[in-house]
């Protein structure tokens, strides 16, 4: 039986992956009427969440029949991610699922998404500012984090549900491009 | 949404990690039930997320799960299925974005709910311009009678 804090899945579940203007209510009542295990809303941006812009605030649109649903953030600024956190528990939600691999330019590049894991200290950093944060169980969605999650000494902060990965041997293009550095710690 | 192949060895050294009692999901590339079972045989994961091959064809959730417990494939979708489930979300869609937010959004799903159909793109290309709920309405009835008689396979 898998468990994301108390929420029993079953065995093996399957979930719908957040998939911008793709997962939204409309799509998600299809894919839950065809066995859908968990869903996830499209990813909010954290700085439109607390601005409180029209289409963020929209996306926080779930309803009980939905459940067990999950809404997922994203940003840069781990303040803006504490607040939006905040305001998206209050949606009521089951799980709080944070975004860590989009790979789109003006995610990434912007430092959130996948942008993210061109700094891995603050990755962890804003998983536990936002574990701190909220009741609900917090899950997180890493494009890859390489190696280092990998690694024998790696542990998310405690508090942290769930991962899923979408696994890729290097960082996602165009994440990789938009800094001439290369990432440190990543294959 | 990614491009290219995901890479789900990765998962299996996640996995090893001594220090991790968290459940680990892989994403990334499944599209079929026989897919879904070589990975899960093939990976140490917890679960599978399923992004892209859902989109028009949201019964793959219970394929797969049909396909684990059972190694038996089940039959695709019927053309009533495929109407149903098409007019629930363009409904919806309608209801939840107002008409012509609605109809336009649902104009990317059509292809997909109605794929491999011989000489369906004269319907789609009506639905993808349609403006209005009654007119995709009328379209899709005009889909149920034509191809009564079509089974997929």
């Amino acid at each position: 039986m898998v468990k994301i804090g108390n929420l029993a899945l079953g065995d093996f579940p399957l979930l719908l992956a957040p998939m911008e203007d793709v997962s939204d209510p409309p799509f998600r009542a299809v894919c839950k009427q065809e066995g859908a295990d968990l869903m996830y809303t499209e990813f909010i941006s954290s700085e439109g969440l607390i601005r409180d812009a029209a289409k963020s605030v929209q996306k926080l649109d779930i309803y009980d029949y939905e459940r067990p649903i999950g809404i997922q953030i994203f940003g840069s600024e781990i303040e803006s991610m504490r607040q939006a956190a905040e305001i998206a528990e209050a949606a009521g939600p089951d799980i709080l699922d944070i975004n860590y691999g989009c790979p789109v330019h003006k995610v990434a590049c912007k430092g959130a998404g996948a942008g993210i894991l061109l700094d891995i200290d603050k990755m962890v950093s804003m998983t536990a500012e936002i574990v701190k944060q909220v009741k609900i169980p917090v899950t997180v969605k890493p494009a890859s984090a390489g190696t280092i999650t990998a690694s024998a000494s790696w542990r998310w902060p405690k508090g942290c549900r769930m991962s899923a990965y979408r696994p890729s041997a290097s960082m996602p293009a165009p994440a990789s491009r938009c800094t001439r550095e290369r990432p440190t710690g990543l294959t | 949404m990614y491009k290219g192949e995901a890479d789900w060895s990765y998962l299996n050294q996640v996995k090893a990690n001594p220090r991790l009692h968290i459940p680990v999901f892989g994403n990334g590339d499944i599209d079929s039930p026989e897919k879904a079972l070589e990975y899960r045989q093939k990976y140490d994961v917890d679960g599978m997320m399923i992004g892209r091959a859902s989109i028009g064809y949201p019964w793959i959730f219970n394929e797969i799960k049909h396909f684990f417990a059972t190694g038996e494939k089940l039959a695709p979708p019927t053309l009533e299925a495929r109407l149903a489930i098409a007019r629930k979300h363009l409904d919806f869609s309608i209801e939840w974005k107002g008409d012509k937010l609605g109809i336009l959004e649902m104009r990317r799903h059509y292809t997909n709910y109605f794929r491999g159909m011989p000489g369906f793109k004269a319907y789609r290309s009506r639905m993808v311009t349609a403006e209005s709920y009654e007119e995709v309405v009328e379209i899709l009835e005009e889909v149920r009678h034509a191809y009564a008689d079509y089974s997929f396979v």
